[in-house]
């Protein structure tokens, strides 16, 4: 019986052995400086091959910890936000959240940026209060879509159970809704990464960087290095969070 | 009598807002446009005007039906005079490098005004479309905006504001008629045959690489295309390349798309800087003995702009032309092919026309987003709207920033709410709204 259970659920991990590989292989691709001096050499002979004030590798954690922070704020503000709405309590502001949260995505990222300035500084704070406008509308979104999904049969069967609202919320409508808002962070944590390639432009670090620094001065192995490692880095962020809503979503599977 | 439960909670919020924003700094006086400035409440200078707007927020959350919408028209008018005329009152006597910077109460009151607009009463939210633009109009018109630091930049640029508006709009556009010619047949593509499901992955895994990147992944490429190849062996390249993917195709479809695959993009890179000169400020050159640069192929400026654009904006289109077509009730085909319709007249006439309210909503999402990654472009000289916020970052005049930004926002919204608009009455028409 327990030996069952653990084998169930080193079965229910296996499909996020290979992302972590992944992002070893990653990270150690990023470390290996050489091989991206001499490719880039290859590829533009005339130019200085590589950014070296920064290793790639600190770029590309820098990168991270901007996304992971931003991402963590998202989450912080938005779930809760959509679930208030969701409710009976907060529905009034529904259409308004969803207005806003709509509208702050139309904002010219660069500008939102910039703007953010005076109030959180020149660096890397003030881009992850912009990257927080970003992230919030497919979270808020899609919690939003996965709650309303939820059939309403089920919702009376688990009133009807005994389960007060909150219990009801906890153990009906959030994991079922699970699939729904786990896509709305996926493509949240995307947008996010991407947009942070522009937190250069006001003093922030990460992997826009090299690509600033080389548009500025014609360098086009500066700006294919950063390029290439951040589309890499967005690429793997997808299939990641494409894996983990395999695992964290076992049912589905079953079902297809 | 209305009691306080009663009362629409959204409103409340928003009125609550406004008196708030009444009592903030509204303008921020700066002796030029790069110094610090010291902040400007409304009350010390135009008591009158600020005392109207705080009766008028007082009464909005107990209005009903056509006074609601009404009243926050007026509303409207009194933010932008009362911001126009605090402004001016600032600016009398100043040099003139003085700016009348916008600050937090200025802000804040739109939002209320937005919050307001959204959670209008079920009975009064038909007039608002009309009264707030009218509203807006008015202000324009009577000069209220005229003294903000923002239009005093955008006028100081001239001629020049309007050509990179139109230079945006040109981009922005020509990507999407693109991400359109190309995204609507791959999505009937994957909707009919499961064989090119990869269509939606492929899109999907586009829109993952950061803009920034995929400018900068083009550069090096387009830049060298530009010189080594002549717009006549181009058109050559892409004229056999087609002929040859229609001749595989009727063997094995997989082989065809291969080869169409890398001679479409060069159609897409050609088609996309064309399509720019055509409709956009620079003039369109077709010699064919030139190498593609003479007609606008580089590695900076229009052409990766464009090209990366179209690819962003495929994965709404391809999305939402799939999924339509994939909603059509299968009734509405047994009808066509009942009443003995061809296969392609059942598509042409009950598959596309019932998908189209979906394909639009796409069109939609592509427009919105190509208007605004738009101004990342400005990085990679292809200017736009995008070079006033990034001469504005450069030179940390927020004034600048947004004289870029605000036509950007107001332009995606723009779009949204038209292409909305179209959306809702082809529903009607197609007798699919009650």
């Amino acid at each position: 019986m327990l030996e069952a259970r653990s084998l169930k659920r080193s079965a229910a991990i296996a499909p996020l052995v290979a992302p972590v590989v992944a992002w070893g292989l990653l990270m150690g691709l990023f470390a290996y400086q050489d091989l991206w001096k001499r490719t880039l050499a290859a590829l533009f002979p005339n130019q200085t091959p590589l950014f070296e004030r920064q290793t790639l590798l600190n770029l590309a954690l820098e990168h991270l910890a901007i996304t992971a922070t931003a991402g963590l704020f998202v989450l912080l503000v938005g779930l809760p936000l959509a679930i208030w709405v969701a409710r009976p309590s907060g529905a009034a502001f529904r259409p308004l959240v969803e207005n806003l949260v709509a509208v702050g995505q139309t904002f010219p990222p660069v500008a939102v940026l910039s703007l953010a300035l005076p109030f959180v500084g020149f660096g890397s704070n003030g881009a992850i209060l912009a990257l927080l406008l970003y992230g919030l509308l497919p979270v808020v979104r899609n919690t939003l879509e996965g709650l309303a999904a939820v059939p309403p049969d089920v919702l009376e069967a688990a009133s009807g159970m005994g389960y007060s609202p909150l219990q009801r919320l906890w153990r009906v409508e959030i994991p079922l809704a699970l699939p729904v808002i786990l896509s709305g962070i996926r493509t949240s944590a995307v947008l996010i990464l991407a947009t942070a390639t522009l937190a250069p432009l006001i003093g922030g670090g990460g992997l826009g960087v090299p690509i600033v620094a080389g548009l500025a001065v014609n360098n086009q192995a500066f700006v294919s290095e950063g390029a290439i490692a951040v589309a890499l880095l967005a690429v793997l962020l997808d299939w990641t969070f494409a894996r983990l809503e395999a695992v964290l979503t076992p049912w589905r599977a079953i079902r297809a | 009598m209305l009691r306080l439960r009663e009362l629409n909670p959204v409103a409340l919020l928003a009125a609550g807002v406004g008196l708030l924003s009444l009592a903030l700094p509204w303008i921020t006086l700066k002796p030029n446009r790069l110094l610090e400035g010291t902040g400007v409440g409304v009350w010390g200078l135009e008591p009158g005007l600020a005392a109207a707007l705080a009766a008028g927020w007082l009464a909005l959350p107990w209005l009903r039906r056509a006074a609601y919408p009404l009243l926050l028209g007026l509303l409207t008018l009194g933010w932008a005079v009362l911001a126009g005329a605090v402004a001016g009152d600032l600016l009398e006597g100043e040099s003139e490098v003085a700016r009348a910077s916008l600050a937090a109460g200025f802000w804040l009151t739109l939002l209320a005004l937005y919050s307001a607009s959204v959670g209008a009463p079920p009975q009064a939210r038909r007039w608002i479309p009309l009264t707030l633009p009218l509203a807006l109009l008015v202000a324009l018109l009577t000069g209220s905006f005229r003294p903000l630091a923002p239009v005093v930049e955008g006028a100081a640029y001239g001629e020049q504001f309007g050509l990179e508006a139109w230079r945006h709009l040109a981009m922005a556009s020509s990507a999407v008629v693109q991400a359109l010619l190309v995204g609507i047949p791959l999505g009937v593509l994957a909707a009919r045959s499961a064989r090119f499901g990869w269509v939606l992955s492929l899109s999907g895994f586009l829109q993952t690489i950061p803009s920034l990147a995929l400018f900068g992944l083009l550069l090096p490429i387009l830049a060298q295309l530009g010189q080594e190849v002549s717009l006549g062996l181009a058109l050559g390249v892409i004229a056999a390349g087609l002929f040859l993917s229609r001749l595989l195709w009727a063997t094995s479809p997989s082989l065809g798309l291969v080869v169409a695959f890398p001679v479409g993009l060069l159609a897409l890179v050609l088609g996309g800087t064309l399509l720019f000169n055509l409709v956009g400020p620079e003039p369109l050159r077709l010699e064919l003995s030139q190498p593609l640069a003479a007609a606008g192929v580089r590695g900076i400026g229009a052409a990766p702009a464009v090209l990366a654009l179209s690819l962003y904006a495929l994965l709404p289109v391809v999305i939402s032309t799939y999924t339509g077509l994939r909603a059509v009730p299968e009734a509405a085909r047994d009808a066509g092919w009942g009443m003995g319709m061809s296969s392609r007249q059942l598509f042409w006439r009950v598959e596309l026309p019932l998908a189209s309210p979906l394909i639009l909503e796409g069109i939609r999402g592509a427009l919105v987003l190509t208007i605004g990654i738009t101004t990342v472009a400005a990085l990679i000289g292809a200017r736009g709207l995008g070079y006033f916020i990034l001469q504005g970052v450069q030179s940390g005049a927020s004034d600048m920033v947004l004289v870029g930004a605000l036509p950007v926002i107001a332009l995606a919204l723009l779009a949204d709410g038209l292409l909305r608009g179209i959306g809702l009455a082809l529903r009607r028409r197609l007798g699919l709204l009650a």
